[in-house]
C-alpha cells in the first residue's frame, strides 16, 4: 500500500466515523462539532486530490462559516439540554439520504445502469469537465478557475447567479429571523400583548425594539431569579 | 502541492503529540489528591447561577449568516484575483456586478436594521 492509500483510508475512516456520530449522538451541540471533524476530513480528501484551493475553501467556508452557523442555530434553540432526544423523522431522513447516495454514486461512480434502453451513469454525465485545460497547466489551477469563472462562455452566468443566490439567502434569512425575533419578543412579553403585525410591517424597527428588548431582559432576570430560588 | 500539505500534517501531529505528552506526563507525575474544591468551575469569584446553556439571541445568527455570505464571496473572488493579469475588461465588469449584488444584500440587511445591535 502506498502512503496515499493509507492516508485515504485514514481520512475516510475519520469522515465516515464522525458522520455516523453526527447522526447518532443525542447532543445537538456535539453533533455540530462532529460535523466539523467530518468537514476537516473532506478537506483532507481535497488535499489528496491535489486541489489545495478547494481544501482551503472547505476549511474557510464549511468549517469557518457554515459550522459556526450551525452552532449558532443550535444555541438559538431553546432547551438544548432537554432536546437530547432522537430525531423522530429519522426513517424519512435515512430514505432520502439513501436515494441521494444512489443518485450520486450513479452520477460520479465508474459504472452505469441501463433503464429501458437508456444508459444512466458516469459515461453520459453531461456536466463532466474534460479537464484538458488543467492538464495543460497543472500548477495554475486556481488561475484557470478564475478565468473560467468570469468568462461568459464558461461559468460567468453561474458566477453571477451565485451572487443572486447569496442575496436571496440573505433576504430570506432576515425575513425568518425577524419573524423569530418577533415571536421571541412575543413570548417574553406575553402579558404586554405586543402586536406582532407591527414587527412584520416593512418599516424601520428602531422604535418598538428597545422596549421589547428590555422586556426580554426582564424575562431573563425573572427566569434567573426562579433558578436561584430552586438552588 | 501535495507535499506542501505534508507540513500541515506534521504540524497537526506535533500539536496532538505535544498536548498528549503534556497531559499523559502530567497524569503520571502529579500526586492524586482529589477534593470537592478542585472540581469547582472557578477557583475564586461568584458561584454561577442557573444553567450555562441559555438561548442565544437571533442577532448572532444573522451576523453569522452575513459572514457566510461574504466568506463565500471572498472565496469566489480569490481565483479571479489570481487570474487578474490575463483577464479582459468585461470580466472585471462581471466581477463588479458580483460584488454589487453582494453589497445589495448588505444594504438590505442594513436597511432592515438587523445590523443594529439592540
Amino acid at each position: 500500500m502506498t502512503l496515499q492509500q493509507i492516508l485515504f483510508i485514514v481520512i475516510s475512516l475519520v469522515v465516515l466515523g464522525s458522520a455516523v456520530l453526527v447522526v447518532t449522538t443525542r447532543n445537538l451541540f456535539h453533533a455540530a462539532l462532529f460535523l466539523v471533524v467530518s468537514f476537516f476530513g473532506v478537506a483532507g480528501f481535497y488535499v489528496l486530490l491535489d486541489a489545495g484551493f478547494f481544501a482551503a475553501a472547505q476549511v474557510l467556508v464549511y468549517i469557518g462559516a457554515i459550522s459556526i452557523l450551525f452552532i449558532f442555530a443550535v444555541m438559538l434553540t431553546r432547551d438544548v439540554i432537554t432536546a437530547q432526544r432522537g430525531n423522530s423523522q429519522w426513517q424519512a431522513a435515512a430514505i432520502v439520504a439513501g436515494v441521494i447516495f444512489l443518485i450520486m454514486a450513479l452520477l460520479l461512480g465508474p459504472f452505469s445502469v441501463t433503464i429501458r434502453g437508456r444508459e444512466f451513469g458516469n459515461a453520459n454525465w453531461p456536466f463532466a469537465m474534460d479537464g484538458n485545460a488543467i492538464k495543460a497547466a497543472p500548477g495554475n489551477f486556481v488561475g484557470i478557475l478564475g478565468t473560467g469563472l468570469v468568462d461568459l462562455n464558461q461559468y460567468g452566468v453561474p458566477f453571477l447567479l451565485a451572487a443572486v443566490l447569496l442575496l436571496v439567502a440573505m433576504v430570506g434569512a432576515i425575513w425568518v429571523a425577524r419573524e423569530l425575533r418577533g415571536r421571541e419578543a412575543e413570548r417574553a412579553a406575553a402579558e404586554t400583548a405586543v402586536d406582532d403585525a407591527d414587527m412584520d410591517a416593512n418599516q424601520p424597527v428602531q422604535e418598538p425594539l428597545p422596549l421589547i428588548e428590555t422586556e426580554t431582559h426582564e424575562a431573563h432576570d425573572s427566569r434567573n431569579a426562579a433558578a436561584t430560588e430552586k438552588h | 502541492m501535495r507535499t506542501d500539505f505534508a507540513f500541515v500534517a506534521v504540524m497537526m501531529l506535533a500539536a496532538v503529540l505535544l498536548m498528549g505528552f503534556a497531559l499523559v506526563g502530567a497524569s503520571i507525575l502529579r500526586p492524586k489528591k482529589p477534593s470537592k474544591a478542585k472540581l469547582e468551575t472557578y477557583e475564586c469569584g461568584m458561584e454561577t447561577v442557573g444553567d450555562a446553556w441559555v438561548q442565544f439571541r437571533v442577532q448572532y445568527y444573522i451576523f453569522a449568516l452575513i459572514f457566510v455570505l461574504f466568506d463565500v464571496g471572498g472565496i469566489f473572488l480569490f481565483p479571479f484575483a489570481v487570474a487578474y493579469n490575463s483577464l479582459p475588461l468585461y470580466a472585471i465588469v462581471i466581477v463588479i456586478l458580483f460584488i454589487l449584488t453582494l453589497l445589495g444584500s448588505l444594504l438590505y440587511a442594513w436597511r432592515k436594521g438587523v445590523l443594529q445591535w439592540d
